[in-house]
Formats: C-alpha cells, sequence, structure tokens
C-alpha cells in the first residue's frame, strides 16, 4: 500500500472558527464563575474527578 | 455603516472575553444605540466590571487602529429591575430610568468634556448594590452625580475609560463600607487578560493532541474545555509556569483516561474489526481507500503509541515537542513512534520505514 499521510491530516487537525472559540472561552469563564480557585494537588485532582463525572453522568 | 458594524462587532466580542454570551441577551437596535437585557441569572458584577473594562479596551484598540473621523465614543448607562415584555417590546420604570441616565446631560457632558472613549453611568442602586462590594468593579473611581431629565432628578455615579485617575484611593467618607476579600476569585482582570489570549492561542492545538487519543472531535473539545477551566482555576499559579500547554495537556489526558474508564466499565466495545480495505496503485479510488485503510489501522494502535504517531508523523510536531507536552521522557516517545510504526507495518503490510509514512 502506498500510504501518503498528507492525505489524512486534515482528519487530525480541524479548523475551528474565531467565533467558535470566542463562544467557548465566554461558556468557560461563564462556568467557572462560581468556582473556587485550585490551591493544591487535592484541588486539582478533585477536579479532575468532577470533569470527568460530567461526561459520564450526562 | 462601518461604524456601526465596528460598534456591534467590539460589543460581540467583549461580551465573548467577560464570559457573557451575546445570544442570550435581549436586543433592540437604535439606530446609534442598542438596547441590552441580561437575564438575572448573569451575574450582575460582570455588568459592572468586566464588560465595561472589556468594551473600553476594545473600543481603544479600534480607535487606536482607525482614524480619528471613525472614532466611537460611547455612554453606558445600566441599571437593574423588572422588566415586562409585551407584543411592542419592553417597558419598566427601570428600564425609563437607564434611558434618563443614558440620555442625562450629565453624561454627555462627563465624556464631552474628556478625552474618554466610553462614559458608564450606573443607577444609585446598581453602584450600592453591586459596584461598591466588587473591588474589580474599581468603585472609587466613579464620581457620584444628579442627573435631570425631563422633570425628575436622579442620584447616580460616573465613570470614565480610560480612567483620568487610575490611581484614586478611596477616602473614608467616599466608600465608607467594608471591602470582602475576593481570595476566592480565580484570578485577577490581569490575570484574565493572559489567560484569554492563551485559550485563544492554544485550543485548537491542545483539541488535536486529545483527538488523537480520543478520536472524537466532539469529545476532545469538550474535554479540552475542561481542562482549560481548570487552567483558568489555577491561573494564578499556571501563568509563570515553564510548560502551561503541557499541564494542560496532561490534565486533559488526565480527565479522558478517566471517562474512557468509567465508559468502558459501562458499556464494553466490541473488539476492534479488523482491517478490511487495501488498495496498490495511484489511482485516486485506491488512494482513498488507503485513506481509510490508514486511518482503520490508527485507530487499532495502542492508545499511546497512536498519540505519539499523529503528532508526530502527521502533525508533524518533534519528538522533544512531544515529550514536553505530554511529560514523557524522549526515549518513551521513540519507543511509541518504533512500536506503532512496527505495528501499522504489520497491519499495512508495507514497509514503512523508519522515518514513517511520509
Amino acid at each position: 500500500v502506498n500510504i501518503n499521510a498528507n492525505i489524512a491530516i486534515h482528519d487530525w487537525d480541524k479548523d475551528i472558527s474565531r467565533e467558535e472559540l470566542l463562544a467557548r472561552l465566554a461558556n468557560l469563564k461563564r462556568r467557572t464563575g462560581q468556582s473556587l480557585p485550585i490551591l493544591d494537588d487535592d484541588d486539582l485532582e478533585a477536579a479532575i474527578e468532577e470533569a470527568a463525572d460530567r461526561f459520564t453522568t450526562e | 455603516m462601518a461604524i456601526r458594524q465596528a460598534l456591534y462587532r467590539v460589543l460581540v466580542e467583549a461580551f465573548a472575553r467577560s464570559g457573557v454570551r451575546w445570544d442570550e441577551a435581549y436586543h433592540e437596535d437604535r439606530g446609534d444605540g442598542l438596547l441590552m437585557l441580561l437575564p438575572p441569572d448573569v451575574p450582575k458584577h460582570l455588568m459592572a466590571a468586566a464588560i465595561p473594562k472589556e468594551l473600553a479596551a476594545l473600543l481603544h484598540e479600534y480607535n487606536h487602529t482607525n482614524g480619528p473621523q471613525t472614532r466611537i465614543r460611547l455612554r453606558l448607562a445600566i441599571h437593574a429591575g423588572e422588566i415586562r415584555h409585551d407584543e411592542h417590546g419592553v417597558v419598566g420604570a427601570s428600564l425609563n430610568l437607564a434611558f434618563r441616565l443614558l440620555d442625562s446631560i450629565e453624561a454627555k457632558n462627563t465624556l464631552a468634556r474628556s478625552s474618554a472613549e466610553l462614559a458608564l453611568i450606573v443607577s444609585d442602586w446598581f453602584y450600592e448594590e453591586v459596584v461598591r462590594f466588587d473591588p474589580a468593579s474599581a468603585s472609587t473611581a466613579y464620581q457620584p452625580v444628579t442627573v435631570h431629565v425631563r422633570g425628575t432628578e436622579a442620584s447616580a455615579w460616573i465613570r470614565l475609560f480610560p480612567d483620568p485617575q487610575p490611581s484614586a484611593q478611596p477616602t473614608s467618607d467616599h466608600n465608607p463600607r467594608q471591602v470582602p476579600d475576593h481570595g476566592n476569585e480565580p484570578h485577577t482582570e490581569a490575570d484574565a487578560d493572559d489567560f484569554d489570549k492563551f485559550y485563544l492561542a492554544n485550543f485548537r492545538f491542545i483539541r488535536n493532541i486529545v483527538n488523537a487519543r480520543a478520536q472524537d472531535w466532539t469529545l476532545a473539545e469538550d474535554v479540552t474545555d475542561e481542562a482549560m477551566t481548570i487552567a483558568y482555576r489555577k491561573w494564578d499559579e499556571l501563568r509563570g509556569h515553564p510548560n502551561p500547554t503541557g499541564f494542560i495537556v496532561v490534565t486533559a489526558r488526565r480527565i479522558l483516561s478517566r471517562i474512557q474508564r468509567q465508559r468502558a466499565r459501562n458499556h464494553p466495545l466490541p473488539i476492534e474489526a479488523a482491517l478490511e480495505l487495501k488498495a496498490v496503485g495511484p489511482d485516486p479510488a485506491d488512494t482513498a481507500v488507503n485513506r481509510t485503510a490508514l486511518e482503520q489501522a490508527l485507530r487499532t494502535l495502542p492508545t499511546d503509541q497512536r498519540e505519539c504517531f499523529i503528532l508526530h508523523h502527521i502533525l508533524d510536531h518533534p519528538i522533544r515537542r512531544i515529550a514536553e507536552l505530554l511529560n514523557l521522557p524522549e526515549r518513551t516517545v521513540k519507543t511509541r513512534l518504533r512500536a506503532a510504526r512496527q505495528t501499522l507495518r504489520d497491519l499495512l503490510n508495507e514497509d514503512l520505514g523508519e522515518e514513517g509514512p511520509k
């Protein structure tokens, strides 16, 4: 098989518009508005766990 | 027309930077202005601090870039209260007050007599209940005024951007109430500026790395946002970090791993189908088949190998950079690349060579 990897690059690097980025950024800040800062490793572990849970409990 | 478009552009971006979604606000175009109503769940301190600040920064940027003939100077009035919607639009005494503040001679003169680009006038209620208690709103930058419009008189507070007295300190009688400790804020406003730039510059890059593992653009984008959210909450520390991108990539990978483990427990995946497509020759149909075969082969790689292979051989990142991003020794990255090439070689029955398939 004569594979040219360049033909597949778009499958792994998709464009994203500035408008979508700004909307995502706005949403991120909105969600973070009431959150406490992460100050230590325990906070970080808890934040990672909460983030993962949001995907699996939806 | 150009000024009008520019005005909307800076407003939309100011809202986005402030963390308020433009499309959740009610808008009424007023020709040379705009009425906006924000729902009650939008934190009021954003209206007092982030939105005017971002709006002023964007106006300044626009005015600096464009000539004096297209210069924009704005008056912005803010009040909060009850509004009723009917078939003709929106009504309410609070709305009337906001318009009276906006059209007051005091607001117009304050802006006209200054070189400022934005005059913000807020009602006395809004100042006392929101501005005064929010350190980010810089309550001492406001001056009290009594406005007179259509025979009515109301107390209000005016602030200019840029602030003509940025270092003004509160006096004992000007701001008598204790300012609460804002230690729970994730970061300062200055930090937020840095984060915005970082986010806009790095989101796509980090999402690509996550997708190399997830093979799911939606999941990759959402996981990247979760990792970025964590970064935002510890930005005070990360902004001085030697490799903040690497931290976020590792955080995203950890979130993704947890998700995948939990999903695998709940819904075990079927064993991956064997490769079915192979083709030879320069024919376009063969090329398409080859591409599909490569994609399928990549999907069968162990996640760690696929991640390194895509980052290096497809997205063209140097091994050293991949090692930094994934917090791995370079030799581990090389080992994974070697293993990925060997696996692909076996799957595709092709000699990919030491440098990969390029």
